[in-house]
């Protein structure tokens, strides 16, 4: 009875509504409705596409410039154009030498077996040799500075550790830090 | 051709008036009619009803929205006819939608007096509700479609509409007893 009387009641709703609901009108409005809903989805999915070539051109640019920016294989690593002429600058001040990039690979090269003198005929290279260590890390210092120590060579404190080494001693105190951190000086 | 030529049609007194809507809203206020009534019979005859029903009404009526006046006299005439049926027991569920209704109010003497206020506040629970909801409601209980065809109309899934209408119902419930109605 109650439901009757409620579907009764329907026919009391105004014009636009009946005419608004006029099944060619409904149709339309959910074909739109749909059209958008679709239309919103494309464009969610290509701005997620966007957003992904965006992100990875980015990550690529920036492997690129980190690529340029790696140092050349003998030269020294981790240090910039700009760093290493601030470093050449600090070091002619400090004692009127200029860095040279030739002598560490002559330095590091395979040296012959060490005859027990400390000095090595075959290298021709007897003299002590004026080395600046920089360290991009305390770990680094710290293990630079153990090693010097452990080898009974004289070094001077501070963020850069000067110490003069025959190719020797240098040979011996090869490790991973050595390849990564040391300067050679010459006049 | 234009509602209002077919009006004037009726103000002239123009038999080709009720050709004329026939034409133009026949289909439509045959759905409706069988949708309520459920017999294609008792529909044909609503919908011939409905014409006879307009042309003794206008003039003096003049309806600003032609079309929602004849779906008005249709579906008011479809529903006198199916309780008629319900009460000769042709069928035991005449109108589909009633009983969906029937959920919303409780069947009370309280709100059987109360008729007429109802659908004062039917046309503003409607206007509150969203477009998409407001479309398959008024598909629903006013055109008497099934969920079935508000589904292949819509493009919404059968369960879908189902769902949107218990939510509207819901929805009339809460408001019908903030209004004072027995639910």
């Amino acid at each position: 009875m109650i439901g009757e009387m409620l579907s009764h009641a329907m026919s009391g709703i105004g014009d636009d509504l009946i005419a608004s609901a006029d099944e060619s009108k409904v149709r339309a409005h959910f074909i739109r409705r749909h059209a958008k809903k679709r239309r919103m989805t494309l464009l969610a999915a290509l701005a997620a596409v966007v957003c992904v070539i965006i992100a990875s051109a980015i990550f690529t640019a920036g492997y690129m410039a980190g690529v340029g920016d790696r140092p050349e294989a003998g030269s020294s690593p981790n240090l910039g154009a700009d760093e290493k002429a601030e470093v050449g600058q600090e070091i002619h001040d400090w004692r009127g030498l200029k860095v040279t990039s030739g002598l560490y690979s002559e330095l590091t090269r395979e040296l012959p077996e060490d005859d027990g003198s400390g000095m090595t005929e075959s290298s021709g290279i007897s003299e002590a040799i004026p080395i600046l260590i920089l360290t991009q890390s305390t770990d680094a210092r710290e293990k630079a500075e153990a090693a010097l120590a452990d080898a009974g060579i004289a070094f001077s404190d501070g963020r850069e550790i000067r110490v003069s080494l025959t190719p020797v001693q240098l040979a011996a105190l090869e490790g991973e830090w050595t390849r990564e951190c040391i300067f050679d000086l010459a006049k | 051709m234009l509602d209002s030529a077919i009006i004037g049609l009726f103000f002239e007194r123009d038999e080709s008036a009720i050709s004329a809507t026939a034409e133009k809203y026949g289909k439509r206020l045959f759905g409706i009619s069988e949708n309520i009534t459920g017999c294609r019979e008792d529909a044909e005859e609503c919908v011939n009803d409905t014409y006879l029903a307009a042309w003794n009404s206008i003039p003096p009526t003049r309806p600003d929205n032609y079309y929602a006046y004849l779906c008005r006299i249709v579906r008011n005439i479809s529903l006198d006819r199916a309780d008629r049926g319900r009460a000769k027991k042709r069928s035991a569920e005449v109108v589909p939608f009633s009983s969906e209704l029937e959920s919303v109010l409780a069947d009370t003497e309280a709100n059987a007096g109360r008729s007429e206020e109802l659908s004062f506040i039917l046309d503003g629970f409607i206007r509150t509700l969203d477009a998409d909801t407001r479309l398959i409601f008024i598909r629903r209980y006013f055109y008497g479609d099934s969920a079935g065809s508000i589904s292949e109309i819509t493009g919404i899934g059968e369960n879908g509409i189902y769902a949107r209408l218990f939510r509207a119902r819901k929805r009339l419930m809460k408001l019908l007893r903030k209004e004072g109605f027995d639910v």
